[in-house]
């Protein structure tokens, strides 16, 4: 069909007015689970929503990531202008395991191999590599500190406490938390911004070139010394501006 | 033939009216909805449903004039927020024999590892989405800044703590980052016309999460502690002049 036909038709009968585009703040975001036993590498927006978290096989809702399409955006500008990378815990109640009604991620000094210390070397590690179309664009050593969510929990005190196990001897503070920076002010922001292009091919990987990422299973994990096989998510968010036609 | 009742009403507005529709006055403004999360956890809060007045909703809980809609007035939004709040956020009672389940006392599990760190946001004008923001207890942090706390550790229960002695040593305490450099700013901002209908909710697809401080959080709105959560917009209400 003739393009003058197509945009006529279009202007009369469309549901969208591509002459005029709007701009709102927004985000395309992907979370997936790591092994429990470590990953040489974790893949962002690979898998869309409604396809399975290629770790635990869950099917990926939009908790997970607002991708609908394998690798790309879609049929939307995207203008990036900061990069976020997370890595939490998943809730307790869909981390599969049941500790009761406390459930404190051990973080004693004390305590080899704690759940915090784990996740506190995975926060120190990675290389965030990502490309547009093949090309890559942004390579970004220790992307957990180079690039932090710039949001988290205010921890005003974890109350330290101690069961009177031998291992733990405490003094005050020993029990900590860690989270990357939550401050607003501290995320990666691109400069010049980078248009993404509608059907752009979108590769983001975080290698772990040194080591697999940390082993979490048998952590320990509760104020009783219990120990389990906590689930970890890591999150790639690329905040910025969705371009999209008037309606 | 043409009708004459717009000039009709316009001439009959301009002389005899209460409101000046040729000017418009612009203030600083927050419209906010709290709903109750369920301690079984739910699928889907809706908010900015419920408008003051209704039973058991009243000012603290929203200040919407009218369910779904902002009225007769226009809202250039400016930034969004979540926000958690709880009648009795006790902290009480720290000892030694309950040092084990101690921080659900304060919701500090449900903050470190609960619905907090879960959700989903999403904001639909018309029908079509203009914010969808993940885990937004984080990424919609509250507005205004926090009130200061300061931890002395003063509860420890034994004077020195030793090897093989059961202790505690301070209270479980965490919230929402409560900054207004975190504030998350919709850049453009958005203009909600009157009358617009709109929906904000905050879903849980990827399945319930309990509240874990069952032992703080009522099961109903009506007894001591229901557990409340809301969203709250900040920005600027334009209203005709008077």
């Amino acid at each position: 069909m003739n393009p003058d036909i197509l945009n006529s038709l279009q202007r009369r009968f469309g549901s969208a007015d591509f002459s005029r585009y709007q701009i709102v703040r927004g985000q395309k975001y992907d979370f997936v689970r790591l092994p429990t036993v470590g990953t040489p590498s974790v893949s962002f927006f690979s898998n869309p929503v409604g396809a399975s978290d290629g770790t635990s096989g869950i099917s990926k809702t939009y908790e997970q990531t607002n991708l609908v399409k394998n690798a790309s955006f879609g049929q939307e500008y995207f203008a990036l202008t900061q990069i976020r990378c997370y890595a939490n815990f998943v809730p307790q109640a869909r981390s599969g395991i049941t500790t009761g009604t406390n459930f404190v991620f051990r973080g004693y000094t004390a305590l080899a191999n704690s759940a915090m210390e784990k996740l506190n070397d995975l926060l120190h590690t990675g290389v965030l590599e990502i490309s547009f179309a093949q090309k890559l664009y942004y390579q970004i050593n220790k992307p957990f500190i180079m690039c932090p969510p710039g949001f988290g929990i205010d921890v005003s005190s974890l109350g330290s406490s101690r069961t009177g196990a031998a291992q733990e001897t405490q003094v005050s503070d020993t029990n900590w938390r860690v989270q990357p920076d939550w401050r607003a002010e501290s995320v990666y922001n691109i400069d010049p911004i980078q248009i993404i292009e509608p059907e752009i091919q979108i590769g983001a990987v975080i290698n772990f070139p040194d080591a697999n990422t940390p082993n979490f299973s048998a952590t320990a994990l509760t104020t009783a010394n219990a120990t389990a096989d906590p689930v970890v998510e890591v999150g790639l968010i690329f905040d910025g501006y969705v371009i999209r036609p008037s309606q | 033939m043409s009708t004459q009742s717009e000039a009709v009403i316009m001439a009959a507005s301009a002389q005899f009216g209460t409101i000046d529709y040729s000017r418009w006055q612009a203030v600083r403004w927050q419209w906010w909805s709290y709903i109750r999360y369920p301690r079984a956890g739910t699928t889907e809060l809706n908010f900015f449903g419920q408008v003051a007045g209704q039973t058991g909703v009243t000012m603290q809980d929203t200040n919407l004039p009218k369910a779904g809609s902002f009225g007769q007035t226009h809202f250039l939004l400016k930034t969004i927020s979540t926000d958690i709040r709880i009648t009795n956020n006790d902290a009480d009672g720290f000892t030694n024999a309950n040092y084990a389940t101690l921080d659900t006392q304060t919701l500090a599990s449900d903050y470190l590892n609960g619905f907090v760190q879960a959700g989903l946001f999403t904001l639909n004008i018309g029908a079509r989405p203009f914010a969808t923001v993940p885990k937004p207890f984080l990424y919609l942090p509250p507005p205004g800044n926090d009130v200061d706390y300061e931890n002395s550790y003063s509860n420890q229960i034994t004077a020195v703590p030793t090897t093989g002695t059961t202790n505690v040593v301070g209270l479980p305490f965490a919230t929402q980052i409560r900054s207004r450099k975190n504030v998350y700013v919709c850049d453009p901002n958005i203009l909600i016309e009157a009358e617009q209908q709109f929906t904000a909710k905050i879903s849980f697809p990827s399945g319930l999460v309990p509240v874990i401080a069952t032992n703080v959080v009522s099961t109903d709105d009506v007894t001591t502690n229901p557990l409340k959560i809301g969203v709250i917009f900040d920005g600027v209400l334009l209203r005709p002049m008077q």
